[in-house]
């Protein structure tokens, strides 16, 4: 039985290789207390898919400990009743029934409560149309993942998994999914493990980060402080002189060069406002040839990225 | 019995919707029968001989091939669709065994079975004229506990699909070798017998046929092959599933 101050999730020296020799988890460890809401990030191929299937025992691991609120999940199925499950990919859902008639079905596979009054509450409150007589396969692919959502939560799970929940969905969708996840987050005190590749749905669902490379955990910390290592600025010019810009900014390794339709892209970091001066400096003798430029903060895409390619290989 | 009426919740929700599926699917084998019988018929006028008991015979052996692919069907297909749908993998979510899912399904479908060989038996006798004299009861009986050799089978193949989501073709494909277990003749006592649902299904047409009487050694023969191609096919099952866990096979197809 977990105990109050008992994390929701915790994994232990989990490692998982598939073949024999492709590493999917190697020797990851964390735990996720109640109420926290947690991106799981990396690139393809990182583990994540695999972490979050180890978790739910979809995935036998290798070596190490993965326990649901104190269980262990190799020991008991019991552990699948506080816990909600999206995968990535997969219809999760039956979609010759409707968005009610699936609900129900895993809700009663759950043991949750069945009452038709909840049911349709819980429908209503994501805003799913046509609930009680469409098929599923009728929906638009936002509401089939709304639906699927729904299905996760029906049992009021502490942990709720969800394998890329906004992939293939438009901007409206995105935000529709980021809402329930806010409002499910603060009404229930769950948890969430979230893995996705768009990252501004991350900073506004989850405030901790967990990095991935290589099975690998290569971060694991607040969101706020990995925004913040994210130091400096993104600089983009635009111009339309490649001869003359292309001796300028020889000497400028950093930077990197697209020459396209008679066009150079420049593209560089820079570390304060001062280096952005410099680099404008240089570009004095030629005010015409700027067709375009942008200065951003860097984002946490870039810090995310540079924590990844600092893994590389030199 | 929740998890059960849960399963009876599922295929009800389906069917109401779909209903004009098995009502085709039971159309198409009825004309297919009707076809069959009137041109068996047909030349027994003419040159062949054909006694009314083969007649009975060919109705149970169409009936024994509805029940015989209910019960292979309700774990391969349901295994090899559920995979390809993407909503396995979320029964395996469930606090329940998936193999207590596995057997409600079982018994929903073959529910769902043994009515539409119920109405090709009645479509079939109205359409020929001809009244089954059947002892009903032992029939039933030893179709649905031969049928318990299929589920084993069902539960091979459906573990091997799970590891070669290729194959899920050549599963369906098996439905024909179905007709050969149904047909080939296994009664009274040959090598045959040892095939799933071969010496149940010979057995019926048998007693049908007048050439058999319903006997405790039947049962216990039916019994002990179903429970030999269960065994099989539960260990294979477990073998299977086992392996695409390890190896992250379960839902991806």
């Amino acid at each position: 039985m977990a105990t109050d101050t008992e994390p929701v999730l915790s994994v232990s020296n989990t490692s998982k290789t598939f073949h024999g020799n492709v590493v999917a988890l190697d020797n990851v460890s964390f735990a996720v207390a109640a109420g926290e809401r947690v991106a799981l990030l990396g690139r393809n191929g990182a583990g994540k898919s695999t972490l979050i299937k180890s978790i739910s025992s979809l995935i036998r691991v290798d070596g190490g400990e993965i326990r649901v609120a104190g269980q262990d999940v190799s020991r008991s199925r019991d552990f699948l009743r506080g816990v909600g499950v999206t995968l990535e990919g997969a219809r999760n859902i039956y979609w010759r029934m409707t968005p009610y008639e699936n609900v129900r079905y895993f809700a009663r596979l759950r043991g949750a409560d069945t009452s038709r009054a909840r049911i349709v509450e819980l429908l209503e409150l994501f805003e799913i149309p046509r609930a009680l007589t469409s098929e599923v396969g009728k929906l638009s692919t936002g509401n089939k993942q709304k639906v699927a959502i729904v299905c996760a939560l029906v049992h009021e799970p502490a942990l709720l998994l969800l394998d890329e929940p906004t992939m293939g969905l438009d901007v409206e969708a995105v935000a529709n999914i980021r809402r329930i996840l806010q409002d499910a987050s603060r009404h229930a005190g769950r948890a969430f493990l979230i893995t996705s590749h768009d990252l501004s749905f991350v900073e506004d669902v989850c405030d901790r980060v967990l990095v991935l490379d290589k099975g690998r955990l290569l971060y694991d910390g607040r969101l706020s402080v990995l925004r913040a290592s994210a130091t400096g600025y993104t600089v983009k010019i635009v111009l339309n002189d490649p001869v003359e810009v292309a001796a300028r900014w020889a000497d400028k390794s950093q930077a990197e060069m697209v020459r396209s339709d008679g066009k150079v892209v420049i593209s560089f970091q820079a570390r304060g406002p001062l280096e952005i001066f410099t680099a404008f400096e240089q570009l004095a003798g030629v005010p015409k040839a700027v067709l375009d430029l942008d200065v951003s903060k860097t984002s946490l895409e870039s810090a995310y990225l540079t924590l990844a390619r600092a893994q590389e290989p030199s | 019995m929740k998890l059960l009426a849960n399963e009876f919740y599922l295929a009800f929700a389906e069917l109401r919707r779909h209903y004009w599926e098995p009502v085709f699917g039971v159309a198409v084998v009825s004309g297919l029968f009707l076809g069959l019988y009137f041109g068996v018929r047909a030349l027994a006028q003419g040159r062949l001989s054909v006694a009314a008991g083969d007649l009975d015979g060919l109705l149970l052996g169409y009936v024994s091939w509805g029940v015989a692919g209910a019960a292979y069907n309700s774990v391969a297909r349901h295994v090899t669709q559920e995979s390809q749908t993407g909503t396995l993998e979320q029964l395996y979510l469930s606090p329940h065994r998936f193999s207590s899912i596995l057997i409600c399904r079982t018994v929903v479908h073959m529910t769902s079975g043994l009515c539409s060989a119920a109405a090709l038996a009645v479509i079939a006798m109205v359409g020929t004229g001809r009244w089954l004299h059947v002892p009903l009861w032992h029939v039933v009986t030893l179709l649905l506990l031969s049928s318990v050799s299929l589920i084993g089978v069902g539960l091979a193949i459906g573990g091997v699909v799970l590891l070669q989501k290729r194959l899920s073709a050549a599963a369906a494909v098996l439905n024909i070798l179905l007709l050969v277990f149904v047909s080939v003749p296994a009664f009274p006592w040959n090598a045959a017998a040892a095939l799933p649902f071969s010496y149940g299904a010979s057995a019926v047409r048998a007693i049908a046929a007048g050439r058999a009487e319903p006997s405790l050694a039947l049962y216990v023969v039916v019994a002990a092959n179903s429970a030999v191609w269960l065994v099989l096919g539960v260990l294979s099952w477990s073998a299977l599933e086992h392996r695409a866990r390890s190896t992250n096979a379960l839902g991806q197809h």
